[in-house]
């Protein structure tokens, strides 16, 4: 059955914003691409076989839009918006890490966000973003490497 | 461990309660205006079909001419129809020219088309069942990509309905 303009919104709103902001690393940006993600889901009307299939659509498109914006020209001539933190009520460890990620290469933002907070597996990331497996794995170990490098004597988190 | 607070922080994230009703206001405006297209495509369907009734009932007085044994009825019918066809068709075709999104009129008769990147962005988001099967594809392929240039094969189905059975690069 199809789900109304409200269900959608109420179950990937949230993932969906989340992704671009991974990606753009500014809340109010985050929020225009998020917008505009889900106008195209009701005007292209995509078949989608399942949840999981509806997911993955949604968060390629996220991240097609998001890589579009950071390499728009207006973007590189401006630099766009500063990266900030949205308004929420982050620990001092949460806030640490969030600016610590901020910090990553774009590719290894994505990486990072989909294995951690998404829960996708290496094999399925590789799917989903059209990468050999060793380059999803290469990615993420750099991103740990990174963060390591980071977030190292703030907190005793460093590890694999 | 930094994964933790990774994952309890951006669980945090979301987008306002404004951003919800305007995201809603929006989705709800563009299902709305998805359902005026089927009725401008099975226009623009019409268009065809009637260009090709009309070239048949153009030829057809000659062959009937020639058939001695044709009968006038059908003699005359087939010269009445012309007028009426074009009537249709022009009115179709009038239909069709009103609607602001032209893209999809060269997909109608299941032609190839060569889209410009822009025209093909406007397609994919304006058009909006044009490119019904294939936004994923379009999307996922980076045809989208500045500068790119992208043949579009279209094909009608019997319900009006325009699949884009084929979306690749073109040769500049």
């Amino acid at each position: 059955m199809e789900k109304s303009a409200q269900e959608i919104l109420d179950q990937y709103g949230d993932m969906v914003f989340r992704t671009a902001y991974a990606m753009v690393k500014n809340p109010h940006d985050a929020e225009d691409i998020a917008q505009d993600v889900f106008v195209s889901l009701v005007r292209v009307q995509p078949k989608f076989e399942s949840d999981e299939h509806q997911k993955a659509w949604l968060l390629r498109v996220t991240i097609n839009r998001s890589k579009s914006f950071l390499r728009s020209a207006w973007q590189q001539r401006t630099q766009g918006l500063p990266d900030t933190l949205p308004d929420a009520a982050f620990t001092p460890g949460e806030s640490t890490v969030l600016e610590a990620v901020a910090k990553l290469p774009e590719k290894y933002r994505q990486v990072v966000y989909l294995y951690y907070v998404e829960g996708y597996s290496s094999a399925e990331l590789a799917k989903l973003l059209r990468l050999p497996q060793n380059t999803v794995l290469s990615r993420m170990a750099r991103a740990r490497k990174q963060l390591a490098k980071m977030l190292e004597g703030e907190f005793d988190y460093v590890e694999g | 461990m930094w994964k933790d607070d990774y994952v309890s922080g951006m669980q945090k994230l979301s987008p306002g309660e404004d951003w919800r009703a305007e995201t809603l206001r929006r989705m709800e405006s563009a299902r709305k205006t998805r359902r005026i297209v089927p009725l401008k495509k099975a226009a623009a369907f019409t268009a065809c079909a009637a260009a090709l009734l009309l070239a048949v009932a153009t030829i057809w007085p000659s062959i009937g001419l020639q058939n001695a044994s044709g009968g006038t009825q059908s003699i005359a019918a087939a010269a009445a129809a012309p007028e009426e066809m074009q009537a249709r068709m022009y009115s179709a075709q009038d239909a069709v020219a009103a609607d602001e999104n032209l893209a999809a009129a060269p997909l109608l008769c299941g032609t190839v088309v060569r889209w410009t990147q822009e025209e093909l962005v406007l397609s994919v988001d304006g058009a909006e069942q044009t490119f019904r099967l294939d936004e994923q594809t379009v999307l996922e392929e980076g045809v989208l990509q500045e500068g790119a240039l992208v043949q579009v094969s279209g094909e009608q189905q019997e319900d009006g309905t325009v699949y884009a059975s084929r979306v690749e690069k073109a040769q500049e």
